[in-house]
């Protein structure tokens, strides 16, 4: 499904992403690791197509097509979603609103029909309850307010409701506490299929604990330096970086 | 004050209980002053200014105002039309004076003008009273509003004003209040100019007095407009805040002055200013000019002003989630617009306003 081959990024004049090649197949978890500044964020990021992010050789393919001159909601509307680390908050833009108008956005792109008001309240309200978010956040200006646990649970609410075919969550884990990365993990493992992809970003293992990746990759200085089934998740966390970057 | 090229407005003579007022020419056509002698009575449905031809300046009544719902209407001719342009007139000047006696009641006022034409409104509200005024500011050319008010002790105001002047050239909005002790004045303004503009708040505030004011601007396709607040704290225990957001277009320009005047015996003032300044483009420009005299150390003042564009992070987001760049853009500006109404204390009168801005689709890039 995914399949970046050796790829090359910048930010500015500094190359961050430095010839990483990287298949992820559909049905399919893969987790990337590695030290902070070692290019896991600009990977994302250039997956999505910011614009700070220039690539200069190398691609990115979606489903063996090419998604580097995609503008950025093209992309999504190919079926990339990125779960954020911060997501915004965006005071005044209502989140049923915006989610609704995100989901009919990728109806659209697809050729299908808008959700209705009623069929989008029960999925979200199924979803709300599945991963344990209170109802009201739903009414609530985006993100604006919530707790980090919140905007990590309304960045899954919003990957259930877009259904994505790949999905890049980018230190999803970063600052919950047990219960809320319990119910983080639950919304990943239920939105996995065999027609979908996902990308953990993440530092943790315990993470990994919760979403059993089929590989995990170790990234550094910019690209994968070694890949392995999940227990190199555990045997990195138990010796640490430095012995596997010898 | 400078108005417009045609016109220069004085500021009245006196400020309150106006006596007269002197409108000049800069074509040379001299100084025409005119004292007015207002006639008394009551009015319980509304008034309505109406001019005949060759007689451009109506002295307006002196009215007592006792009804809930209360319409004036700036100008009209003889059919109770809109006043067209009349050849050969340069200028043209209507007043009225409304004294409010009803506990509560709303005003409405449209201010439909053409050519180098003046309204002007003096409005005192009664001890305790409530008046909420609507202002509709319709400009086809260079003209001017002026408004006086007396709010008397423990009363209040909440104004709303929609100035919607796409094709006029110039206009000018003034703004003259005293605020006697715990009174309020409440104020909230959205212009919308494709010219030149200026608007001009000048509130004195008295003992535990308040004063809110709320300015949106979206100055767009070049335009130009200049916007002032001046708060003048002469009581013991006043509150005041100032704030500002603007929207500035393609080559367009948004000046904002807020001066806090806090006097040596104000003590106990809070009073703060802020503006915030969205860049939509290039080459539009934000001017921010805070203005603080404090004379006394028993104070809480503040003032801030940011400027730029909207913000990448947001924009990222946004797209990421499948909108559009131009979709994202107008969702993050309707956001903005939708904070500030929200906070401001006359938010849940203004629902219409936010309509009226979805019904615009506002195309901010112009």
């Amino acid at each position: 499904m995914l399949k970046i081959e050796n790829l090359h990024a910048s930010i500015g004049e500094n190359e961050i992403i430095s010839g990483l090649n990287l298949e992820v197949p559909a049905g399919s978890v893969h987790a990337i690791m590695g030290l902070n500044g070692s290019g896991k964020s600009t990977l994302s990021k250039a997956i999505a197509g910011h614009s700070d992010i220039s690539v200069t050789s190398g691609n990115i393919k979606l489903d063996n097509q090419s998604v580097l001159e995609l503008e950025i909601e093209e992309r999504a509307a190919a079926g990339i979603f990125v779960g954020f680390q911060y997501p915004v908050e965006i005071p005044g833009l209502n989140n049923m609103h915006f989610l609704r108008t995100a989901v009919n956005n990728i109806r659209k792109a697809k050729n299908e029909e808008e959700i209705s008001a009623s069929d989008f309240l029960k999925a979200v309200r199924k979803i709300m309850q599945e991963i344990g978010m209170n109802e009201e956040l739903i009414k609530r200006p985006l993100n604006t307010g919530f707790s980090g646990g919140e905007k990590k649970k309304n960045e899954i609410l919003q990957l259930r409701m877009m259904n994505p075919k790949l999905a890049i969550l980018d230190e999803i884990d970063s600052g919950l506490d047990i219960d809320a990365l319990k119910a983080v993990a639950g919304g990943i493992n239920q939105h996995r299929s065999k027609d979908n992809a996902v990308l953990l970003i993440t530092h943790y293992q315990r993470l990994l604990e919760l979403v059993q990746p089929d590989y995990v990759h170790i990234v550094d200085s910019g690209k994968i330096i070694k890949s392995g089934p999940a227990s190199l998740a555990l045997e990195l966390e138990e010796q640490g970086y430095e012995a596997i970057l010898k | 004050m400078e108005n417009s090229n045609n016109l220069i407005l004085a500021t009245p003579i006196q400020q309150r209980h106006l006596a007269e007022y002197h409108l000049y020419s800069d074509q040379g056509t001299g100084c025409l002053s005119s004292p007015i002698l207002p006639v008394t009575g009551e009015s319980n449905e509304g008034v309505t200014l109406s001019f005949k031809k060759n007689a451009p300046i109506s002295a307006g009544p002196f009215l007592k105002v006792k009804t809930k719902d209360y319409l004036t209407n700036f100008f009209r001719d003889e059919k109770n039309e809109p006043l067209a342009l009349w050849q050969n007139l340069e200028r043209l000047t209507g007043s009225l004076f409304l004294n409010i006696q009803e506990k509560e009641s709303n005003l409405f006022v449209n201010f439909d003008a053409s050519q180098s034409m003046a309204g002007l409104l003096f409005i005192e509200v009664q001890e305790g009273n409530c008046l909420n005024l609507n202002i509709s500011y319709h400009a086809r050319s260079p003209s001017s509003f002026l408004l006086f008010l007396d709010v008397k002790q423990n009363a209040s105001v909440n104004i709303t004003t929609k100035d919607d002047v796409n094709n006029a050239l110039e206009n000018f909005l003034y703004i003259n209040a005293k605020v006697n002790h715990s009174a309020e004045f409440n104020f909230f303004s959205y212009k919308n100019s494709r010219q030149k503009s200026l608007q001009h708040i000048q509130v004195e505030l008295g003992d535990k007095a308040v004063a809110n004011a709320h300015e949106l601007v979206n100055s767009s396709n070049g335009s130009n407009m200049d916007s002032h607040i001046i708060y003048l704290h002469r009581g013991r225990e006043t509150l005041g805040n100032q704030n500002v957001l603007q929207l500035i277009g393609k080559k367009s320009t948004a000046a904002f002055t807020g001066k806090i005047e806090v006097s040596e015996n104000a003590l106990s003032t809070e009073s703060y200013q802020l503006c915030n300044s969205i860049l939509l483009s290039d080459d539009g420009k934000a001017c921010h000019r805070p203005q603080l005299e404090i004379e006394n150390k028993e104070v809480k003042c503040s003032h801030g002003a940011t400027s730029g564009k909207l913000d990448e992070n947001a924009l990222f987001y946004l797209q990421s989630r499948g909108f559009s760049k131009s979709q994202a853009e107008k969702l993050l500006i309707s956001a903005k617009v939708e904070e500030f109404i929200n906070q401001s204390k006359l938010a849940s009168s203004l629902p219409w306003l936010i309509d009226y801005l979805k019904e615009q689709d506002l195309d901010l890039n112009e």
